[in-house]
């Protein structure tokens, strides 16, 4: 059933029980008047259109977002022009139709007035108060929903970001080989571009292929071999079957860069760094990443980058992919990723979303 | 000037050092990779000029400076993107060059660091030597309290505090802790400007305003500022040794 529907089934049973809850009582006591049933259909009628126009009122100005000081004296007028106007309709009604049992009492229009703005009364506070309570309600979703897309763009700046510390670090070695060595100074900047604009296209595209992420990794790493020059030492080892699984972009990278940051950077001899790709039994894809560093300090740091790959992960893939950091002896600190190779999970979460 | 490059990345030593070429009054006297290594230099050479890189392996840039024993040279740190170590400088307002770096703002920071430098032209330089492990009140050390770090002229120091294990520095409206015991730094402090005056506190005797009798035998020293600061009988008759002819 529909709001509206709700509304309606509400509308007409509440007010014919009411009234005729009265009429049956009415009639019980003083047997049954015909005009008078018809008098009771009228006020069922009335009281329905009536309520109606209230309710048509509150939408049009929509009072339920006024602040609850300024919508009570609005609520409590409409109840008193309400009963008013019911009042206006019975009380001669009644003296027509029922002269022998009518006493002419000095305070019979404040009765009639009272006994109306009761009923209105309970009618318009519950219809006003289930509607603030909702749009309260609405509001809280509609901040809630702010959050979360808030939070996702926040993952796109973070999935595009490169370190800036890195960029300018490498434009400098670049600047100094410039004199020392052309050759490498040129291609230090083709590297620089290219990762420029992997990092620019990663938040257009959901997953690449392994093959592209570590063809950045790999221009990655020679730009900081240039400036780490013997204080860093790299290998790659990739299950060639791997090469064309879909990963999402520049996560490897950005796991990379934290090695190196975290890792190596901070070895004073220096250090190295190894990224292992692999198929399991399940036909799972198993990404490794192996580098001199301690844990310790990692977790403080660069918590948010760690969280931030649990998160994609779990968007992407769901409880089928896993990601763990640890330390794997004294100084070597290990992480790991495990996820389906299916692509059509990635479509089928992408429909469910939408 | 004598002038030491520390910084972790052969390449930007280099490409640091061939841009210093267009200053020929700089005189670079050695390079360190690391802090350690340029701990070592820093004792051995006594540059009076430091390019610091912050991000190094091992200690950084700031935990160098917080290391050296003796005076703190003058210091121009390069950095290649740090927010939060940028934001420290602004408060000293002290100069810092971002990689990669720009002749003019290096001309800029040379500039700079040769203005401030005292006019030492007629102390001769086996003195220098021979005094650096005193501190005078025209050299100037690094200090580093949580976020904020400063140099510091020790003649602006007016006192120096016992807090427990650290010691409170007192100079312009800062008041920065840094983790030393009073004692050790007596020792380090020139006995001609620093007087101890009591076991919590060191005053220079430059900044002293008034001087009144107290209770049994003592003194009661006025600064500049309004610190009030008790000197023992003990060492008020060191005191009046010293400050009499």
């Amino acid at each position: 059933m529909s709001k509206q529907q709700i509304y309606w089934f509400c509308q007409v049973c509440g007010w014919t029980l009411l009234v005729m809850f009265e009429f049956v009582m009415f009639t019980l006591e003083a047997g049954f008047i015909l005009d008078y049933f018809f008098l009771a259909i009228a006020n069922i009628l009335l009281g329905i259109l009536l309520t109606h126009l209230y309710r048509l009122m509150i939408k049009r100005w929509n009072w339920v977002r006024l602040p609850f000081l300024r919508l009570v004296p609005r609520v409590l007028a409409s109840v008193l022009v309400l009963s008013f106007l019911m009042t206006l309709v019975n009380l001669p009604l009644d003296r027509i139709l029922l002269p022998q049992s009518f006493i002419d009492e000095p305070a019979i229009f404040l009765g009639y007035l009272f006994s109306w703005t009761k009923t209105i009364l309970a009618w318009v506070l519950s219809y006003t108060v289930y509607h603030y309570v909702e749009q309260t309600r609405n509001a809280e979703i509609e901040t809630l929903l702010l959050k979360t897309s808030i939070r996702e763009t926040e993952a796109k700046v973070l999935r595009s970001q490169l370190n800036p510390h890195f960029v300018f670090n490498a434009l400098n070695s670049i600047r100094a080989l410039v004199l020392e060595n052309p050759m490498k100074a040129q291609q230090g900047i083709t590297q620089l571009s290219n990762i420029l604009r992997n990092s620019l296209l990663a938040d257009r595209r959901k997953t690449v292929e392994l093959r592209e992420e570590i063809k950045t990794v790999e221009d990655y790493l020679a730009l900081e071999k240039v400036r780490y020059e013997d204080r860093l030492n790299c290998r790659l080892e990739l299950d060639p079957k791997t090469l064309y699984l879909q990963v999402p972009p520049m996560m490897l990278q950005t796991l990379v860069e934290n090695a190196i940051k975290h890792g190596v950077q901070k070895a004073i001899g220096g250090g190295f760094i190894e990224l292992i790709s692999s198929l399991d039994s399940h036909d799972h894809l198993h990404i490794r990443i192996r580098n001199t560093g301690v844990l310790g300090d990692t977790e403080a740091s660069s918590g948010f980058g760690l969280v931030n790959t649990t998160q994609r992960l779990e968007l992407l893939y769901g409880p089928e992919a896993s990601f763990r950091i640890y330390q794997e002896s004294p100084d070597i600190v290990c992480a790991e990723i495990q996820m389906p190779t299916q692509s059509d999970s990635i479509l089928k979460r992408t429909e469910a979303k939408v | 000037m004598k002038a030491l490059i520390v910084d972790d990345e052969r390449l930007a030593r280099n490409e640091l050092r061939r841009l210093l070429d267009n200053f020929p009054k700089i005189e670079i006297i050695g390079e360190a990779a690391n802090a350690d290594e340029a701990l070592k230099l820093i004792d051995e050479l006594q540059p009076e000029l430091l390019f610091l890189d912050i991000q190094m392996p091992g200690k950084n840039g700031f935990e160098l400076l917080q290391a050296i024993e003796g005076k703190t040279p003058e210091v121009i740190f390069t950095t290649a993107y740090d927010d939060y170590a940028i934001k420290a400088f602004e408060f000293n307002a002290l100069d810092y060059l971002l990689k990669p770096v720009e002749l003019h703002r290096l001309t800029e920071a040379i500039h700079r660091v040769e203005e401030n430098q005292p006019h030492h032209a007629d102390q001769e330089n086996g003195a220098v030597r021979e005094s650096s492990r005193v501190l005078g009140e025209n050299d100037q050390v690094f200090v580093k309290d949580g976020e904020k770090c400063w140099f510091v002229k020790l003649g602006k120091v007016r006192l120096f505090e016992s807090m427990g294990n650290y010691v409170r520095l007192h100079f312009d409206d800062q008041k920065p802790l840094v983790l030393k015991s009073l004692n050790s730094l007596e020792d380090r402090l020139d006995p001609n400007t620093f007087f101890r005056a009591n076991r919590k506190h060191i005053i220079n005797l430059q900044w002293i305003e008034k001087i009144e009798p107290w209770f049994s035998g003592g003194l009661l020293v006025t600064l500049r500022g309004g610190d009030k600061i008790e000197i023992s009988r003990r060492q008020a008759i060191r005191f009046k040794e010293l400050m009499s002819l």
